[in-house]
């Protein structure tokens, strides 16, 4: 019976360790500009996908991205504040029968979606963000302190029959970047 | 034992609330953690509304820490067994035994079970998406997705040839349109096509052939980059979904019959797929995406299948271990109250009950028990107060036994002492702890054994059971003449069960009678002879007188046993007056005196007479004065010494007198030691009667006297032996 419990003890030990966060996800070729009305960024999230993430969006299912971005002014001595806070999700979902890939993009509409006749490019335009208006302009002050920091994460997939809710500690598709933080001063 | 056993029950309930509410708080830190650690690693807030997740947490919880509880009670309870197995707690050999017998019982088809079902669901489970399945349904989508390419290429294909024909008869001109609508339907009827688009110019002119199935259905507007893609000189195929069906198009560019390489429009030939068929193929897309999705989710289905059955053969045998213990604990704890209850009563305590309230066979001998502790409770006070009447009895017959003047002895079949009473330990002078509970030829002596054997002897010719007889017992320092009566001892079915001897001491009686006898012999010979004595001597005397001188030579003669006559007169008066004065019974007049100094002048004169022999009076102190007549205890040491001196021969004698005084009794002792000849046991014991004297000179009544002015003095006397030699006369006055 001991033997039986620990057997039990050591199948959910080794099993909750088996949870991926994927490969060392990161974000890079971050790049803050602005137009005449808002601050706009662009950067790109690397090393996001592994084999089993390819896998599963091959096998039909919906993978979904979430950027989390955050205009903060740093202030001395206080809490830094924050101006503006966004979050945009990427959605790919393969079509096997007619071999295209769709991507949604919240940041265009939630009926948005574009159509990839080729993985490589499907897997681009899910991993970029291009030219996001963070915030309008005319909330920053001039010679201020500011920084963005971004972050991006896979979602939980959504399995057949609802299995993503028994197999909750299971996730093989799963990543989570740090937080990246780029600061400027507004001329 | 109601109020012994509240303390500690409280106690107990004390610990039992501190445990469970340790319990209580480790399952909360427990539920926290687990929270903690499912939102952190899950992260499926994001995806599912929050009440979907406190109801899929709380379950799991709930799950995780039911088990928990489970394994840590199992566990608790097993630990607990193996340390009272360790300890030898009563009960805990058969508690083992059982939850080793429901766990052996359980854990054998259980295991069997499990790796059955584990196995047959893994193969399950392989078969699923064994390569035929996933091969047919690749097929089935291969062929959905050539549909979708050969409509696809098709459109493309009659795009393409629309075009050309457009081209090499400049049908794009407008004084040609007429041409062009009449070419375009016919291609459209001859090749059963859709929906026929023909662009001229970038957002130029625009034609619109609707096709004959469905002239209703109109294709949306196509993008710009379509367009953008098409004059740049490719061919483009898009699929539109609309709400009646899927439009595929094939979009070819339109060429100028002068300059063949510019791009002057575009054809779009659309192809209708039916709602019907779009289903279908949907079915097909959806069936086979969920097995590529279940194929990806093999190993962890089959895991969690195998985790559920683990988890339910755990559940049988954790639940089979708890109604071991359960059921052992059922069983066990009555029998630790019987074994304890039964501890109780063996330490004398008849009033335990046991409260244990059962329907069952447990019940049963429970009531039982408590039943016979009843009965035993009255049986052992009835023993108690038969004990207690047979031991007042036994005392009663010992204090009867222990004040009668008769010795008892008895000896049990195999000979061994088992009574003595107080009269037979001061007869025979014997301790009673040193002959108890041994065999008679141990401690009797041989000479004593000659008279034991002849009882036995006479017991053996005997019917009656009964001897009577009377013996001369001779003593260590005295002889006593005894009445013995020997009985045998039956008991109610006849067997022997030994002898009780009985002595009635006559000696003093004996003496007594004999000296009766003696003093009525002694007045009677006194008075019959001393009165011829008179006249016998007084002839003598006048033939003396008147024949002595006449009859000359022979007067001598003749004087000679006159003389003779009157001197044995004399001697026989002398006689008849110690007999008449042992006869008369001589009145004593006791007054107050000092012994040592009645004794002291006797001593006096014997020492002045007797020079050759040392004589030592050792005097007692703290002697009172005494109420004794002071002549005739003269006369006693008179004669004591006389025959102490008769005793010892001149030179070496030696004769001691010691007095002394006890205080308990209430009696002076007065001891004359001799070192002479001493005295055979069998004269001691006459040595006081009358006439009875080793002397050649003696009367026989110096001793006979001394000893009844002894018993006129309410004392007694005795005679034994001196060591090394000798003997010792002894003599008792009371104060």
């Amino acid at each position: 019976m001991i033997f039986i419990l620990c057997f039990t003890i050591s199948l959910l030990l080794v099993h909750i360790p088996s949870v991926s966060y994927g490969t060392e996800a990161r974000i890079a070729d971050f790049f803050i500009t602005n137009n005449s009305k808002d601050i706009l960024v662009y950067f790109r999230v690397k090393e996001c996908f592994t084999k089993q993430m390819d896998e599963a969006i091959l096998a039909g299912i919906p993978t979904t991205f979430t950027f989390l971005l955050e205009l903060q002014q740093e202030r001395a001595l206080w809490f830094d504040s924050s101006l503006s806070r966004m979050e945009i999700k990427h959605t790919i979902k393969y079509d096997n029968v007619r071999n295209v890939f769709f991507v949604t993009f919240s940041e265009q509409g939630a009926a948005s979606h574009v159509e990839f006749k080729d993985f490589a490019s499907a897997k681009r335009a899910m991993a970029d963000i291009n030219g996001i208006a963070i915030a309008p302009l005319k909330m920053l002050k001039r010679d201020s302190q500011y920084f963005i920091k971004v972050k991006a994460k896979l979602d939980k997939v959504r399995l057949p029959l609802h299995m993503e809710y028994v197999f909750f500690f299971v996730s093989m598709w799963d990543f989570e970047t740090e937080w990246y933080r780029h600061g400027f001063v507004y001329k | 034992m109601e109020s012994k056993t509240r303390p500690n029950l409280d106690e107990r309930e004390l610990r039992r609330r501190r445990r469970e509410r340790i319990i209580i708080l480790l399952t909360i830190l427990v539920i926290v953690l687990l929270t903690y650690m499912e939102t952190h690693l899950s992260r499926i807030e994001a995806l599912v509304p929050i009440s979907n997740n406190v109801l899929i947490f709380g379950l799991i919880n709930i799950n995780i820490i039911l088990v928990i509880l489970l394994v840590f009670l199992i566990v608790r309870n097993v630990v607990k067994l193996i340390f009272e197995r360790k300890h030898g707690i009563l009960g805990s050999k058969l508690r083992t035994k059982l939850v080793a017998a429901f766990v052996s019982l359980s854990l054998i088809p259980t295991a069997i079970l499990f790796f059955v079902a584990m196995n047959l669901l893994s193969y399950s489970i392989d078969n699923w998406f064994n390569m035929k399945v996933g091969g047919a349904l690749n097929l089935s989508l291969d062929i959905a997705q050539s549909y979708y390419r050969q409509f696809s290429e098709n459109a493309k294909f009659y795009s393409r040839q629309i075009g050309s024909v457009i081209t090499a008869n400049r049908l794009y001109e407008r004084d040609r349109i007429d041409y062009l609508k009449t070419f375009v339907e016919q291609r459209q009827k001859d090749f059963q096509l859709g929906p026929i688009e023909i662009y001229f110019g970038d957002k130029g002119r625009k034609i619109v052939f609707r096709g004959p199935a469905g002239s209703d259905i109109l294709p949306k507007k196509l993008g710009p980059e379509i367009f953008e893609e098409v004059f740049s000189g490719k061919e483009v195929s898009t699929t539109q979904s609309l709400s009646q069906g899927d439009l595929v198009s094939g979009i070819a560019p339109i060429y100028s019959h002068y300059s063949p390489s510019e791009v002057i429009g575009t054809v779009a030939v659309y192809y209708y797929i039916p709602k019907g068929m779009m289903d279908k193929m949907a079915v097909i897309s959806k069936t086979s995406e969920e097995y590529k999705q279940f194929r990806l989710l093999k190993n962890p289905i089959k895991l969690s299948y195998i985790i559920t059955l683990l988890i339910i053969t755990l559940l049988i045998i954790f639940s089979a271990t708890w109604f071991g213990l359960f059921l052992a604990k059922g069983i066990t704890v009555p029998i630790q109250d019987l074994a304890q209850a039964t501890r109780k009563i063996a330490q004398g305590n008849l009033d335990y009950q046991i409260d244990i309230v059962a329907d069952d066979e447990i019940g049963v001998l429970v009531d039982s028990f408590n039943q016979m502790t009843k009965d035993l409770k009255i049986s052992h006070e009835e023993v108690e107060q038969a004990n207690l009447d047979l031991e007042r009895r036994r005392k009663y017959m010992e204090t009867v036994l222990r004040n009668v003047s008769a010795g008892v002895i008895s000896i049990d079949k195999e000979g061994v002492i088992t009574t003595i009473n107080r009269a037979s330990e001061k007869m025979l002078g014997i301790k009673t702890e040193k002959v108890l509970n041994r065999k008679y030829p141990e401690v009797l002596r041989p000479e004593h054994m000659v008279l034991v054997n002849e009882f036995l002897r006479d017991m053996e010719e005997s019917d009656t059971g009964l001897i009577e007889k009377q013996i001369e017992l001779t003593l260590q320092d005295r002889s006593l003449t005894v009445w013995v009566t020997t009985t045998v001892l039956r008991d109610d079915d006849g067997n022997y069960m030994g002898l009780v001897v009985v002595f009635e001491d006559l000696t003093e009686l004996q003496k007594a009678e004999r000296m009766a006898a003696w003093r009525e012999v002694a007045r009677r010979i006194a008075h019959e002879i001393k009165n011829p004595l008179t006249p016998v001597q007084l002839s003598a005397q006048r033939l003396q007188r008147k024949y002595g001188d006449k009859l000359g030579e022979d007067g001598s003669i003749f004087e000679e046993c006159t003389k003779t006559i009157i001197d044995q007169v004399e001697v026989l008066k002398k006689l008849v007056d110690e007999f008449s004065r042992y006869a008369r019974m001589p009145v004593t007049h006791p007054a107050p005196n000092d012994l040592n100094e009645v004794i002291a002048g006797t001593v006096t004169l014997f020492q002045d007479a007797h020079k050759g022999i040392t004589f030592i009076f050792e005097q007692g102190a703290d002697i009172p004065k005494m109420n004794i007549d002071a002549e005739q205890i003269k006369r006693v040491m008179m004669n004591l010494l006389d025959n102490a001196v008769a005793a010892v021969q001149m030179g070496d004698g030696r004769v001691e007198i010691r007095t002394s005084y006890d205080k308990i009794a209430k009696v002076a002792r007065v001891e004359i030691l001799d070192n002479g000849t001493g005295i055979s046991p069998k004269n001691k014991m006459r040595m006081f009667e009358p006439y009875f004297s080793t002397k050649k000179s003696g009367t026989g009544l110096g001793l006979a006297i001394v000893s009844s002015i002894i018993s006129d003095h309410q004392g007694n006397i005795g005679v034994r032996d001196n060591y090394p030699k000798g003997t010792i006369v002894s003599f008792e006055l009371p104060a």
